[in-house]
């Protein structure tokens, strides 16, 4: 339960809901709340520098992944990057905000989800027990740096966490940053979702514009577009060697968590460069697998490692935090404001896979794509009449990542388990959360696993 | 780079089809375009043309099994042929018409004006008024030639056709835009005519191929599209329904985005002209194929390969 907090309306107040702050302290609430902020800090850091020592030592480990190494030295701060970018930092919840729209008004969007363990830790007494962990760790993140909570943020109304989160944000930081709501139509496909979903994009468009204090020109929105088109371009490539299996899961999701840490032009630089180190590592296609389901955050990539350690292979995924994150690509025709603010819109809705919408018939398609590009042989997938989709792929099982408390995904978990068996795929769920104790229950079910998958390299 | 081609290969038609009689060049009277017998030295005549000029012309019961009748049955083979050929891709690749009303979208786009969408209503609305122009393309030479229709309603659809005034412009002849005085007909005829010009290009800068929504050789091709050879064609298993071929078609079509159960991709109102193959970034969900091989599939490679707005930011 949240306990009674003097500090009240300052950011630091909420922190006095974390056990350990006794009514009986000598401290005063807002040096308690200092306490528990440092306390908490030390605890993600020691996780973050964990994660980043593991990486460092690996023996794939390359000068041209140092970049995205520096870049998770510590878990971001806000100011820190406003700093360092001397752009305004806006939080983004989820994928449904073109990054854009922020980066042709000059502001930088800052992905706003937690992949600490501790940090969830941290946020935990009083909040839902089974809340998303995802959701739970920025909590807890923002218990340790309140500057988070401060600045505005985008909020979609995408699940129900989601939906909920600036409640939350209410009660543990009052009077913190402004949440533009931009409303989520669930239902996909269809022309009057459509145009309510772009109205709203052009109301984001408008906030931002107020945010910014400036009135972009056409111009400078096609240029943040060719940026971030750029950044798609390298990235897309990155999937391309993936399917070859030249480029580790890890090395991958960290590449994309540090897209919303630095300038966007940077990071596609330090893609292209990593992309030359990845195409010549040595393809492992050997017990090939697509991983879905919810999102994958550093610095909680156990999942990864147990994946490896089972010797299986990552050859495609389609995470929000993965293969997700930047869409393939943007098909701009009509390159007016307008125009563009359509294009957008409808790439990041209607082209958006998660769970949360009520019609998710295209769900199969990323994994049916990534099976037939993961050709073994590198040459076209034979599709013989039976109408085997996937023969001939190195991608032979679908594993499933589903974060305790996820509810859309574990509904999507059902259906995808009887379409990709329907492919010839095995399937195989793994509920977890980012507590360490379940590592050896998933590591034996991967080495289950790993006999079944029939493909070879 | 499938866009590159296109205007490539549609400057190239545009001057066989507009210049090539100059040169010696003449693709019959069956060509499945806007190929306009009223510009001087075209290379190719109309189909649409021919078809009335048969159908009205001399053409009695007894010519029809005589020399006459054998005449309209080659063109017509050769129509079907070539329109079975090639597809809808003679309205996407060939036709010179479509190739004005392009060069003012690429001016619009040039000034950054947003383009009209027509709602799918308004398209439903829309679309039977190319079956309505056949038809009076097809009846009105046979009411001309019963005596029911004033012999000035002769090539009824070529008398209204914006193509005949607007077309002509470019070998430097204007006088199909003007109004014709030789009797309440004609007169009539070219008002409309006039009417249906300025409406054309006013509407062309606004919205891509306004005139195919009307056109009747698209009509004919819907009718023939059961014989086509080269068709566009969707693996909806491997849609993710980002909407991109619905907006980089130039007919403002959503029927192939939301296609998730058929592999028919070019029905309708659709103009071949593979913008759609093109935009779409998911591995061979589109293709343009012929004869069931794939010429060009849809993949992320060649959709990046599309102009976007960075393209000029860069410089």
């Amino acid at each position: 339960m949240r306990e009674d907090n003097s500090g009240g309306g300052t950011r630091a107040g909420g922190a006095g809901t974390v056990p350990g702050s006794g009514a009986g302290s000598v401290l005063t609430a807002e040096g308690r709340a200092e306490k528990i902020r440092e306390k908490a800090g030390k605890r993600i850091l020691a996780e973050w520098e964990a994660e980043r020592a593991l990486l460092s030592a690996r023996d794939d480990r390359h000068e041209s992944l140092d970049y995205f190494l520096d870049l998770v030295k510590a878990p971001p701060s806000p100011a820190e990057i406003e700093a360092r970018l001397r752009s305004r930092v806006v939080g983004v919840v989820c994928l449904q905000a073109p990054p854009e729209l922020f980066l042709a008004l000059g502001l930088h969007p800052y992905r706003l989800y937690g992949g600490s363990q501790n940090a969830a830790a941290v946020a935990q007494p009083g909040l839902p027990a089974l809340m998303c962990p995802l959701l739970k760790s920025l909590m807890g993140e923002m218990t340790a740096d309140p500057g988070t909570a401060g600045i505005p943020w985008i909020l979609p109304t995408t699940c129900d966490w989601t939906s909920g989160l600036p409640s939350l944000k209410d009660v543990y930081f009052p009077g913190s940053g402004d949440v533009r709501v931009v409303d989520l139509p669930r239902s996909k496909e269809n022309p009057v979702s459509t145009e309510g979903w772009f109205l709203e994009m052009a109301g984001l468009w408008k906030y931002l514009k107020t945010l910014a204090g400036r009135k972009p020109s056409r111009g400078g929105l096609l240029a943040a577009v060719g940026t971030v088109e750029r950044a798609r371009a390298a990235f897309g490539e990155t999937v391309r060697l993936r399917r070859e299996g030249r480029v580790p899961a890890v090395w991958f999701l960290l590449a994309a968590r540090t897209f919303f840490l630095d300038r966007a032009e940077n990071w596609t630089r330090a893609v292209e460069g990593a992309n030359k180190h990845f195409a010549a590592l040595e393809p492992r296609l050997k017990n090939g697998v697509f991983l879905t389901g919810s999102p994958v955050v550093y610095p909680n990539f156990k999942l990864l490692h147990l994946l490896e350690e089972a010797g299986l292979s990552v050859l495609g995924d389609d995470l929000c935090s993965g293969e997700r994150l930047l869409f393939r690509h943007v098909a701009l025709k009509d390159k007016s404001v307008e125009g563009v603010l359509r294009a957008l819109a409808q790439t990041c809705h209607d082209g958006c896979l998660c769970p949360v919408f009520v019609e998710n018939k295209r769900r199969l398609g990323p994994v049916v794509e990534a099976a037939r590009e993961c050709a073994v042989g590198g040459g076209k997938t034979a599709r013989p009449p039976g109408g085997d989709k996937t023969a001939g792929s190195a991608v032979r099982g679908v594993v499933f990542h589903l974060l305790k408390g996820c509810h859309p995904y574990e509904i999507d978990s059902v259906v995808l388990e009887r379409e990709t068996r329907r492919l010839g795929l095995r399937f195989i769920r793994l509920e977890t959360d980012y507590a360490a104790e379940d590592r050896l229950t998933i590591s034996n079910r991967l080495e289950a696993l790993r006999p079944t998958l029939d493909a070879g390299d | 780079m499938l866009g590159n081609v296109r205007l490539a290969v549609q400057h190239l038609s545009f001057v066989i089809l507009m210049y090539g009689g100059r040169f010696g060049v003449h693709l019959g009277s069956a060509v499945p375009c806007f190929s306009c017998p009223y510009v001087y030295g075209c290379g190719g005549n109309c189909y649409l043309m021919g078809l009335q000029g048969y159908i009205g012309f001399g053409l009695t019961w007894a010519q029809l099994w005589g020399y006459q009748g054998l005449r309209a049955l080659f063109w017509l083979v050769v129509f079907a042929a070539a329109a079975s050929l090639l597809g809808k891709l003679w309205c996407g690749f060939v036709c010179p018409f479509g190739l004005v009303s392009d060069w003012l979208t690429y001016l619009r786009r040039f000034l950054g004006v947003a383009s009209l969408r027509l709602s799918r209503a308004a398209r439903a609305r829309l679309a039977p008024v190319k079956y309505f122009l056949l038809a009076w393309l097809a009846l009105g030479p046979v009411l001309v030639n019963l005596g029911l229709l004033h012999p000035d309603f002769y090539l009824p659809f070529c008398q209204i056709c914006p193509g005949k005034s607007l077309l002509p412009l470019f070998e430097g002849e204007a006088k199909y835009l003007t109004l014709e005085l030789t009797n309440s007909v004609t007169l009539s005829l070219s008002v409309v005519l006039m009417a249906a010009s300025g409406l054309t290009v006013a509407g062309s800068f606004f919205r891509e191929r306004l005139f195919c929504v009307f056109c009747p050789m698209l009509a004919l091709f819907n009718l023939l599209r059961p014989l086509a050879l080269a068709r566009i064609v969707k693996d909806p298993g491997l849609c993710q329904g980002c909407g991109a071929c619905s907006r980089s078609c130039m007919m403002d079509m959503d029927e192939l985005w939301l296609e998730r159960e058929h592999d028919s991709g070019d029905d309708g109102e659709c103009l071949g002209c593979g913008g759609c193959v093109e935009a779409c970034s998911s591995r061979g969900c589109l293709s343009l194929k012929f004869l069931g091989g794939t010429v060009v599939g849809s993949s992320p490679e060649l959709a990046r390969g599309l102009r976007t707005g960075g393209g000029r930011a860069r410089g």
